[in-house]
């Protein structure tokens, strides 16, 4: 081999190294979505009628790596003041002091703190995110099921901008929390509203690449 | 008896809702690329179960005040 097919194929592997080394790395996806399509849905039984409503102040960030999803981590922030539902008394009694009292808790904060069982199939990942949930500034660790998918160089086409080139993350989750558990209610209306707070989690965040 | 009878009508026109009135309804609206639904709410009435409720309510007083404001026949003019 002469010496200048050495250095082509030194350059070669230097620069495959470099390149995987920036694909594999993690990208931090931001949550606050220009969109406003994020959202929280929460449902509750009681006897007349279920109690259904949503928020959709989010924000946040989540450091995903395609190339290692189980070391997904991050943080989803809801504002409690964007939580509404169909009915404004109702609405008023879930931002009064007695169940999330808004004015003094503006936050729900849930921060994954690591993922197990993840298996990944396709772009989506399946696991158990474990982390703490914070309501009315109470702090559980809880484990949620989640489906991650990553939909690479789609931001453009979300945000109907194609020169803007970036990636997207799509989180889905489905659980249940107890209302007690964080100071809702407790042991309170046990006849009317359900003690367990039905949570779906329809989220996207956005990872945009710098313009070349 | 009218009182009742719009009631019932206006309330099972609106879908015969058995739930609380609602001022506003969601309407579920899906983003094309990640798949997410979001539900947008638009102000409307929609009556739920006091309406019919209410219009009993109303019925019924409307009915039992006309026995106070009755005015009462002299007792010789009530039969022939």
């Amino acid at each position: 081999m002469t010496t200048i097919n050495r250095l082509v194929s030194a350059t070669l592997a230097a620069l495959s190294f470099s390149v995987s080394a920036a694909v594999a790395a993690p990208q931090s996806f931001d949550f606050k979505d220009p969109k406003g399509v994020n959202n929280v849905q929460f449902h509750l039984d009681a006897p007349l009628e279920s109690i259904s409503g949503q928020g959709t102040g989010i924000t946040g960030t989540v450091s995903f790596d395609p190339a290692a999803p189980a070391a997904t981590t991050g943080r989803i922030v809801l504002s409690t003041d964007s939580l509404t539902v169909g009915n404004p008394t109702m609405k008023e009694h879930l931002h009064s002091a007695n169940w999330l009292d808004v004015a003094k808790f503006p936050e729900i904060v849930f921060e994954a703190k690591s993922l197990t069982h993840a298996v990944t199939t396709g772009g989506s990942t399946k696991a158990e995110a474990k982390g703490v949930l914070t309501v009315k500034g109470i702090a559980k660790e809880i484990t949620v099921p989640v489906t991650i998918t990553y939909l690479p160089g789609k931001l453009g086409t979300r945000l109907n901008k194609p020169e803007l080139k970036g990636d997207l993350l799509v989180l889905r989750a489905q659980f249940s929390i107890n209302r007690s558990d964080f100071g809702i209610q407790v042991g309170q209306y046990a006849n009317n509203v359900s003690e367990q707070i039905e949570l779906t989690l329809s989220l996207a965040g956005a990872a945009a690449q710098p313009a070349p | 008896m009218l009182l009742i009878l719009a009631s019932v009508l206006w309330w099972s026109v609106s879908g015969a809702r058995i739930g609380w009135w609602q001022t506003r309804v969601g309407v579920e609206r899906t983003d094309e690329v990640t798949g997410l639904s979001v539900i947008e709410w638009r102000e409307r009435f929609v009556p739920g179960l006091e309406t019919p409720f209410l219009g009993l309510l109303l019925g019924g007083s409307v009915y039992a005040s006309t026995f106070l404001f009755r005015r009462r026949i002299p007792s010789n003019q009530k039969t022939t």
